[in-house]
């Protein structure tokens, strides 16, 4: 299972009111180059090229913002690229952003032990599981 | 490219297929592994240009293929030898298999491979780009039926041939499913502990009350305009005392003191107006240069 990693710039712009969890709309995005803690906005992290079935600025989380018993949760769909016609590729990185918010200020990410190119009708699926993150006591 | 690696089969059968037909093979389940243990053929009347039955092996479990995949190519490997001393043979004919279970597309054998003594011997054929003249498919290679054909013609009289294992390895791209399982991640709220202090005010009805405590200092506090920098200021605490006003009632005060004596430059004079001071004149003495005068009227008397 990959691990969940922060940017430190997410929590201050939570902070400022900067992300609205619920309806702003999440993106994830492949990239080939490290995410650093300190990154802030998408461009820090270049995005592999648009190609054969992989979009420009990744696939909508579909994400949704709840609380219960005092802990919030981030929850999203699993999204899925397929290659089609060609490869796209190769990345390691999943990273979250917020494509709502002027300068696309980044949320979290995930990496995948080796570098990967999909290869055509190959499909690359970034499960969240249960919950993508929770906050809370 | 992805490869399944070299697999085993699971099942292996011989069969009379023309011209693959004059001699059957022993135990052909023997051919599931690299263990020295063969199928063989012994039979005394395996001469030269007899064939054997085709040994045909499948179930190989090539599950791990995507359905969606791409085949590219596929390599078979056989083990196998004839006896030393036991007249000699070339494999004739290495034919994959359809889901029919029929020989179908090139016979990779199709000029004849000659064995040799040495039971080390492994006949490779086909390669990570080689379809052997098939259009295969991942539905084709997953069929249970699915495999290789062999079979192996005599060189010399009474011949003894062996197979110790067989193996397909198949290349294949695309059609795999990748899946990042992404962790949870969280976040703490924490805060810190905060003192609590009430304001209470007190309403009092109208009334009178006793009010004690100890006396205030009032201090001045100037105000300082100054224009922008840096200044060192210093300087002892002030005090304001309280001057106080004397006020008398309407009345007779008696007063006393002494005389006062007047001392009057050259050019003064001691003008007094019109009116009553309340004492007599004649106690008024001037001096001036040395010499004594008193007022008499509006003028002076020099006495001295």
């Amino acid at each position: 299972m990959a691990t969940y990693n922060k940017f430190q710039d997410f929590v201050e712009q939570l902070g400022l009111g900067v992300h609205n969890l619920n309806t702003h709309t999440l993106k994830v995005y492949l990239s080939n180059e490290q995410p650093l803690v300190t990154d802030t906005v998408k461009a820090n992290i270049a995005e592999i090229t648009d190609e054969h079935g992989y979009p420009a600025g990744g696939s909508d989380i579909t994400n949704v913002w709840s609380e219960a018993s005092g802990t919030g949760t981030l929850t999203g769909t699993d999204v899925v690229f397929t290659a089609s016609g060609g490869s796209f590729g190769p990345f390691q990185f999943a990273v979250i952003y917020n494509d709502d918010v002027a300068g696309d200020p980044l949320v979290c990410w995930w990496e995948r032990a080796t570098p990967l190119t999909c290869e055509d009708t190959d499909t690359f699926t970034t499960d969240f599981g249960a919950s993508i993150f929770t906050m809370g006591p | 490219m992805s490869t399944t690696g070299a697999k085993f089969p699971t099942h292996a059968l011989g069969i009379d297929e023309d011209p693959w037909l004059d001699e059957q093979w022993n135990d052909p389940s023997n051919v599931y592994a690299d263990d020295g243990v063969t199928a063989s053929v012994t039979g005394t009347k395996f001469d030269s240009g007899d064939q054997t039955y085709v040994l045909k092996v499948d179930v190989f479990n090539f599950s791990s293929i995507p359905d969606a995949a791409t085949i590219l190519g596929v390599i078979c490997r056989v083990n196998t030898w004839y006896r030393s001393g036991q007249g000699s043979g070339s494999m004739d004919l290495m034919q994959l298999l359809n889901p029919s279970h029929n020989r179908v597309g090139t016979n990779q054998c199709s000029t004849p491979v000659a064995l040799t003594t040495n039971n080390t011997t492994i006949i490779t054929k086909g390669s990570s780009t080689d379809l052997w003249g098939n259009a295969l498919t991942p539905a084709w290679v997953k069929n249970s039926a699915f495999g290789v054909g062999l079979g192996i013609i005599a060189t010399a009289e009474d011949a003894d041939v062996d197979i110790d294992y067989v193996t397909l390895e198949i290349y294949y791209t695309g059609g795999v499913n990748y899946t990042l399982t992404c962790e949870s991640g969280s976040y703490s709220l924490t805060g810190q502990s905060a003192a609590l202090r009430a304001a209470r005010k007190i309403s009092a009805v109208p009334g009178s009350y006793a009010y004690a405590g100890q006396p205030v200092d009032l201090k001045v506090a100037r105000k300082l305009t100054a224009s922008p920098g840096s200044y060192l200021l210093t300087g002892q605490d002030a005090v304001l005392r309280a001057i106080r006003k004397i006020a008398a009632a309407a009345g007779s005060y008696a007063y006393t003191g002494q005389d006062a004596n007047l001392l009057l430059g050259h050019h003064y004079a001691l003008v007094c107006e019109p009116g009553y001071y309340g004492e007599p004149y004649s106690k008024i003495f001037v001096t001036l240069d040395g010499r004594i005068y008193k007022k008499m009227g509006n003028t002076y008397l020099r006495l001295s």
